[in-house]
């Protein structure tokens, strides 16, 4: 056994002891608990597939308003001045590292009946009764893009600064108009970046559990609610396993048609070495 | 563009004291350089002396914080880069990664917006120039260096531009590679009758390449002149030293009266006439020696060889015989208090007369020195 082999034993260890072994346990659950009819009940209750197609829908919002959002912050951040760059890396770092369980809160405490706005504006008296900012799918969508979006910003500015300035200036010496240089140059080089950015945001998002759980509302339960639920409030381990199963092979379907458009790499951290090595192709 | 009759259709360009302040950093400081219609300029200079900056300037990529840029007699000075009809050859080549070689030229056509039909033929015509029509389908990672650069040249050249500027267009070649493409590039511009502003640290590239050249030093002209006057009547020591190898004479011991300056050391003593009129009161004097005009002989012929007079000599000790190539280069350790050397070179086809080790006295005729002043910082 050579050296790197014996160094990452414990991690191997450590993994397989607190994942691998588990994930087994839960599939296995998933067809015998108290058997394969766990996945019927799935694809032929409402319940379970409202809850699915609207973790998938509300996911797909949550990626495409991230991506609209990220990529002019990107877009600053990679060709700003060190300040400015540094000044938006700083803010968004900040929102990235704190926790996402503080930042939910701090949007309850925004969005409640006797929270920031509502408190406002019924000061204000532009309203008598609260707005109904909360327990609801647009709460969600708002806590999720919030907690999501540092990642589709990372994402898309690890590809934009490995495009070379020189190539816009190239196209405008050609006669292209700022506008254009970008929709024909750089933006164009930059899609393995947003790729990768729309992947990861929507893959998360399919999981999310705290966001929804105290920003949604009641009977608007998303996948892993349901789970809970299953496990907590109808005592059924083994269809809140077959759940979890049925979300786990969507996200591996997802992640394996996407590599055949962007490197793994690109989704799991490193785009800035596959986004050039994509932008090349 | 050019509406002066004459058979370039090259622009003239006119740079009217230019200077470019990033804060407290002048970058340039009041350039002025006239371009004739044709003609293959080049700014030559160390890193940091403001070349690129000035071509970016041209380019348009950059706004000069004070003076006038004229093509033609007209002021673009405000006019956008994508306003300006300019081709650019850009350092890495800048070549569009998602588009084959043939859309990377169709570009600029698009742009410009000549009409489709028309594009195919002009798009044949600029790889036929630059000996790429094979290439057409290929991405530009498939391509080498050298095909990129060709490449990006008929990019630059497509649209027909009036002035075509190009970035240390040959820094990435090799040197075989950089030489054929030199020679190649020249002929282009020629042909197409380009007005050219080439940028280089290279100053071989600059000799070879260029009708005249622009030497710059921290962000100042320093010469612009014919490569042959820059060589031959460097007006300070820093164009001397700068281009082609030479040993500089300087000493405090000088003798000038109005027809010759002498100048001598412990070991050496020089004396030139040349250039005299070059020199206002208040300059110091600096004399230089190509090191291919020195002669090497047996100290002990020292009398005999000075006999006949008008030569200038080094005495002194042989402290290494290098080949380089072509070329064998001897350096001659004078000794003294000075500790003075002296850089002596020789085809590399005559016979070494010298050993290392050996006193030798180095000695050439006075009117291959070229006289200057020292260039005040």
């Amino acid at each position: 056994m050579n050296f790197w082999t014996l160094a990452g034993l414990p991690g191997i260890v450590f993994l397989g002891a607190v994942f691998g072994i588990p994930l087994v346990l839960i599939v296995i659950r998933s067809f015998t608990d108290p058997g394969p009819e766990n996945y019927l009940e799935i694809f032929t209750n409402e319940r379970y597939l409202g809850s699915i197609l609207r973790t998938v829908g509300m996911s797909l919002t949550v990626t495409l308003v991230c991506l609209v959002l990220a990529y002019p912050y990107a877009y600053l951040m990679a060709r700003s001045s060190t300040f400015v760059k540094l000044l938006l890396g700083a803010m968004l770092l900040t929102s990235y590292w704190t926790s996402s369980l503080v930042r939910t809160f701090a949007w309850g405490a925004i969005l409640n009946n006797t929270g920031i706005i509502n408190q406002f504006l019924q000061d204000l008296g532009v309203i008598d009764q609260p707005l109904p900012l909360i327990r609801n799918m647009f709460a969600v969508f708002v806590g999720m893009t919030h907690v999501l979006l540092p990642y589709a910003v990372l994402a898309i500015y690890a590809t934009l600064r490995t495009i070379d300035v020189d190539l816009e200036r190239a196209a405008l010496g050609m006669g292209a108009r700022p506008v254009k240089a970008f929709w024909r140059i750089t933006f164009p080089l930059s899609l393995p970046g947003v790729a990768a950015g729309a992947i990861l945001v929507f893959v998360i998002g399919l999981g999310f559990y705290l966001t929804p759980m105290y920003l949604g509302g009641p009977g608007q339960e998303l996948v892993s609610e349901m789970v809970a639920r299953e496990v907590q409030d109808f005592l059924r381990p083994g269809r809140a396993a077959a759940l979890s199963v049925v979300l786990l092979v969507f996200v591996g379907l997802i992640l394996v048609i996407a590599t055949r458009f962007v490197g793994l790499g690109a989704i799991v951290g490193n785009a800035a070495i596959d986004g050039r090595k994509n932008a090349a192709k | 563009m050019s509406h002066n009759g004459s058979t370039a259709p090259g622009t003239q360009v006119d740079l009217q004291g230019i200077s470019k302040r990033y804060g407290s950093f002048l970058a340039l400081d009041d350039v002025s350089i006239t371009i004739e219609p044709g003609e293959f300029v080049t700014l030559l200079g160390a890193s940091g002396s403001g070349k690129t900056t000035l071509l970016r300037i041209l380019a348009g990529f950059l706004q000069p914080t004070s003076g006038l840029i004229t093509l033609d007699a007209t002021d673009v000075t405000r006019v956008p880069v994508y306003k300006r009809n300019i081709g650019m050859v850009f350092q890495n080549y800048a070549l569009f990664p998602h588009m084959n070689v043939e859309k990377n030229i169709s570009f600029p056509l698009e742009m410009r917006k000549v009409p489709r039909a028309r594009r195919d033929e002009l798009i044949t015509g600029a790889l036929r120039a630059v000996h790429m029509e094979d290439f057409r389908r290929r991405l530009p990672r498939e391509l080498s260096g050298g095909q990129q650069q060709r490449v990006a040249l008929a990019r630059a050249i497509v649209t027909k531009p009036s002035i075509l500027l190009m970035d240390e267009p040959l820094g990435a070649l090799d040197r075989r590679l950089r030489e054929s493409m030199q020679i190649e590039i020249l002929k282009l511009s020629r042909e197409l009758g380009l007005t050219v502003v080439n940028v280089t640290h290279d100053q071989e590239e600059a000799f070879t390449m260029s009708d005249r050249i622009a030497l710059l030093s921290h962000g100042r002209l320093v010469q612009y002149s014919t490569p042959a006057e820059m060589y031959e009547k460097p007006n300070s020591s820093l164009v001397a030293e700068f281009v082609g190898e030479s040993n500089v004479f300087r000493s405090d011991e000088l003798v000038t009266d109005r027809s010759r300056v002498e100048i001598k050391g412990d070991t050496w003593h020089v004396a030139a006439e040349d250039g005299l009129e070059r020199l206002s009161p208040g300059d110091r004097p600096v004399v230089i020696v190509r090191p291919w005009s020195i002669s090497l002989t047996d100290a002990a012929d020292k009398t005999t060889v000075l006999a006949e007079g008008g030569r200038s000599h080094l005495e002194g000790t042989v402290s290494a015989v290098i080949y380089a190539g072509e070329s064998r280069k001897i350096i001659v350790h004078g000794g003294g208090d000075d500790r003075r050397e002296l850089i002596v070179r020789q085809p590399i086809e005559t016979e070494l007369n010298v050993a290392v080790g050996e006193r030798v006295l180095a000695h050439w005729p006075s009117v291959k020195n070229l006289l200057t002043k020292e260039h005040a910082a």
